[in-house]
């Protein structure tokens, strides 16, 4: 149901003078905008079945900077971040000092991109850093021995490990890793391997 | 002043109850302003500007198609949980401290539990060096932590020219700590990526 009232909301009705044929109609007005705003991203007012007062969904407007917290308080907030878009932002308990800022989410802008020889994936964890992993069939791979990061977007390592589907021991490798012009690190190369195994590989870094 | 459900009464005269309906249509405009966009512009009342959330004292009910997101303090801290439908078992989404940036070579994060993702790059290590996590990071129970040798540097002990690599392992696992070991030989080197996860 929608109702549709003559004007916006009315904080400051009924004026002292104003007779009740006019408070009649102001007052279904703010109720109609009331209905209306409060049916948005919630249970409807007059709904029988839901519990009006929960919420449906959460739809969150861009801010341009977190709003402080209270002690005891979270929140969750959107915001712009460069070279993405709006993210999902949380920020600690205030009280003192304003709380931590945290990026939650980290846009994925770009698909996987599709290798021939290496099967790509990739998440984000909080902070925005991004994930990866998958396979590699390195003995199909440039100089036999490289795995990619596709989106090339991580700017620093910060971890990584892979692990060969093999059941030879004796191929742990060892890795360095290469910047593309832009500065970011697109790519890995993996020494002391083993020829013709494909490797897992999972490796977290900062965008 | 604040919202009065209770107005206007049977008995009230009309001069009194003006007041008392207008001070809670102003209360209703102040109060729906906090979080959301507000009362007016027909568009986008009602839209969410932020999510600030209370603590709450106990786990909310959810039916068999609801979930909720909720604060709940852990500790004294206060932490973001999702309870799935039909009352499911709570999930910590978030961890009370995060420490991350690209000039950092030790750093943490978290995932859903909540644990601890630890990552980070040890320099040309020793031997048997022990790393405490806790050191940069919160004290948990490591759960898995893997190592990965990277930018070797050696010399050829092999026949054949080879690189005998002495790749790194974790060892004495103990709360936040393990021990880095591998082969020892001459001139090489290598630095030691960890990955490490505890709760």
């Amino acid at each position: 149901m929608t109702i549709t009232p003559k004007d916006e909301y009315d904080p400051i009705i009924p004026g002292p003078n104003d007779f009740l044929a006019v408070s009649q109609d102001d007052f279904l007005a703010n109720f109609g905008q009331l209905y209306n705003a409060f049916a948005r991203n919630h249970v409807a007012l007059d709904d029988t079945v839901l519990t009006p007062g929960n919420h449906t969904n959460i739809e969150l407007m861009q801010q341009g900077k977190g709003p402080e917290t209270s002690v005891g308080e979270i929140s969750l907030y959107s915001k712009m971040v460069s070279d993405q878009t709006n993210q999902l932002f949380l920020r600690y308990q205030g009280g003192s000092a304003s709380g931590k800022e945290v990026q939650v989410t980290t846009y994925q802008i770009y698909p996987a991109q599709n290798l021939a020889w290496q099967i790509s994936y990739f998440t984000f964890l909080p902070g925005n850093i991004i994930v990866y992993f998958g396979v590699g069939d390195l003995p199909r791979s440039p100089n036999k021995n490289t795995i990619f990061f596709p989106p090339y977007v991580m700017s620093n390592v910060i971890s990584c490990y892979f692990c060969a589907q093999s059941n030879n021991p004796a191929v742990s490798p060892t890795v360095t890793f290469n910047k593309d012009p832009f500065g970011k690190i697109g790519a890995a190369n993996l020494f002391n391997i083993a020829t013709g195994f494909s490797y897992f590989y999972l490796v977290i870094g900062n965008i | 002043m604040s919202y009065n459900s209770s107005i206007p009464q049977a008995a009230s005269k009309r001069v009194i109850s003006q007041k008392q309906i207008k001070a809670n249509f102003t209360a209703i405009y102040n109060a729906f302003a906090k979080n959301h966009l507000k009362l007016g512009p027909p568009d986008t009342q009602g839209k969410h500007n932020i999510l600030i959330l209370r603590p709450q004292g106990a786990d909310p009910a959810t039916t068999a198609n609801q979930t909720a997101i909720y604060n709940k303090l852990v500790a004294t801290i206060p932490n973001l949980f999702y309870r799935p439908n039909n009352n499911q078992t709570p999930i910590q989404m978030t961890y009370p401290s995060i420490n991350v940036s690209s000039a950092l070579s030790q750093q943490y994060s978290f995932v859903a539990g909540p644990f601890v993702v630890y990552g980070g790059l040890i320099s040309n290590p020793m031997d048997g060096d022990v790393i405490n996590l806790a050191i940069t990071g919160p004290a948990t129970t490591l759960r898995t932590v893997l190592l990965c040798s990277r930018n070797f540097s050696g010399v050829s002990n092999l026949p054949g020219g080879n690189l005998l690599i002495g790749w790194a392992i974790p060892t004495n696992i103990a709360g936040t700590s393990f021990t880095i070991r591998f082969e020892v030989h001459p001139g090489q080197t290598r630095d030691v990526q960890y990955l490490a996860i505890g709760n």
